[in-house]
């Protein structure tokens, strides 16, 4: 993850990217069906969360802390995406691994 | 940051610089480090659930199948750290922490997914081999039930011949039966014919029979009815009738009386019932006077007779008159009875038929 620095506090301003990165990334997170498996649904709705209050430090000019919590919101989103990603891919390998036992069972009893 | 890092020891800097520590994969001798650098304060809760999640990314399967992954987590865990120890209680150091510790859950999470995603790739191949086995099961299957099929239509093939064999035979069985029927029938239908016709061959005889006997009775009556007024006598050379001269003529005269000729119809019925056969008259005398003149007036009577007789309805074909004169006397002469009895007309009857 890259961190743009701008020194110094209270004036510096937070790079759009920054906001529109997370935006993204729960947006991806989203799409991958994370409101469905309930860890990374969790952490979905920890990245929202994060999202609304950085903007809420934006407006407040607290710039320096609004960008710790993008991203915070970004790496939240992150795990929600990769959660589940990891939830689809379990249940995929189910499907197939049942039809495998089913074949084997055929098998035997053929 | 980067001012505040002046304050910290060199080798920590150079440490922090490189972010590349070892000993940072245990988490007891990183918190040792930061605490001896810094004072003692104590780690956050954030840190040392970043700490607590990164040991465990670590020893898990993320080192090999999630290695970029993990690397991050580690990147972000060494700068938690770094802020712990320049500012250990700002906000800053909480929030780096609770980055690194979502990373190191990444990194989990990651190796979770690439390992389904393995597990799937493998479960993919056994499936595929397994439908090959599969199929290969059901073709041998279908093999073995397409032989079967081969040797039970084979089977029934035979016993279709055989059937069609014992068919042919019971249609055979079935014609000559038929034959040897029609036989019998026929045999049946000749015997039927040879018995009507011996049937009617009886019937025919028992009419022929009938009418001989008719024949035979009329024949019967007719002479018993001659036999008032004539002798009737069946002698060799036929059915012989004799009447007697006196009876049909005058004496001398060759003219037939009157009376005669009721008697002679009698006798003409009696001649129709002999179709056929040839009828002689004969004309006889006794021997007084002079034979050539008995001749002829035995010769005149007889012609009397048969004109008559053929006036009568017989054929004249069938009748012939000859005179005898004296010569055929059935009595002697010397008596007037025997001469009386001489004087006569024989009617003969031949035997054959004409």
């Amino acid at each position: 993850m890259a961190f743009v620095f701008l020194v110094g506090c209270g004036g510096a301003t937070v790079p759009a990217g920054d906001v529109a990165s997370a935006q993204a990334a729960v947006r991806a997170a989203n799409e991958v069906g994370a409101q469905d498996v309930p860890q990374a649904a969790l952490h979905l709705k920890y990245a929202r969360e994060q999202l609304d209050e950085a903007r809420r430090l934006i407006e407040e000019d607290r710039s320096e802390r609004a960008k710790m919590l993008l991203k915070r919101a970004e790496a939240d989103a992150e795990l929600a995406l990769t959660l589940a990603r990891e939830a689809q891919e379990r249940k995929k390998a189910q499907k197939v691994m049942a039809d495998v036992e089913k074949l084997q069972k055929m098998l035997r009893e053929g | 940051m980067r001012e505040r890092m002046k304050s910290n020891s060199p080798a920590l800097e150079d440490s922090i610089m490189t972010n590349r520590f070892s000993f940072w994969t245990v988490p007891v001798v990183a918190i040792a480090l930061v605490a001896a650098a810094c004072g003692t304060p104590p780690a956050p809760k954030e840190l040392k659930d970043a700490r607590a999640a990164y040991a465990r990314a670590s020893g898990s399967e993320a080192r090999k199948v999630a290695p970029v992954q993990l690397d991050d987590a580690k990147l972000a865990l060494d700068r938690a750290e770094e802020a712990f120890t320049d500012e250990p209680t700002e906000p800053k150091t909480r929030d780096l922490a609770y980055i690194a510790e979502r990373k190191a859950q990444n990194a989990i999470a990651h190796a979770n997914l690439s390992l389904a995603r393995s597990r799937q790739e493998k479960a993919k191949e056994d499936r595929q081999q397994l439908r090959m086995e599969l199929t290969e099961q059901a073709q041998a299957r279908v093999q073995r039930m397409r032989e079967e099929l081969a040797n039970a239509q084979r089977k029934s093939e035979m016993s279709k011949e055989e059937l069609a064999e014992y068919q042919a035979k019971l249609e055979k069985e079935q014609a000559r039966r038929e034959q040897i029927q029609a036989m019998a029938h026929e045999k049946e239908m000749e015997a039927q014919q040879a018995q009507q016709k011996a049937e009617q061959a009886q019937e025919k005889a028992e009419e022929a029979r009938k009418r001989a006997e008719e024949m035979e009775k009329k024949l019967e009556k007719a002479q018993a009815k001659l036999e008032e007024f004539a002798k009737v006598a069946k002698e060799k050379r036929g059915l012989v009738i004799t009447l007697s001269g006196a009876v049909l003529f005058q004496s001398g005269e060759s003219n037939l009386l009157p009376a005669a000729q009721r008697k002679l119809d009698e006798v003409a019925e009696t001649l129709k019932e002999h179709e056929g056969k040839k009828i002689v008259v004969e004309g006889h005398t006794d021997s007084r006077g002079p034979s050539g003149m008995n001749q002829r007036l035995s010769q005149d009577r007889a012609e009397a007779v048969r004109s008559y007789l053929i006036s009568r309805g017989l054929e004249s074909s069938q009748v012939s008159a000859v005179g005898m004169g004296e010569s055929r006397p059935i009595a002697p002469n010397d008596t007037s009875e025997g001469r009386a009895n001489n004087r006569r007309v024989e009617i003969i009857i031949k035997n054959e038929k004409s």
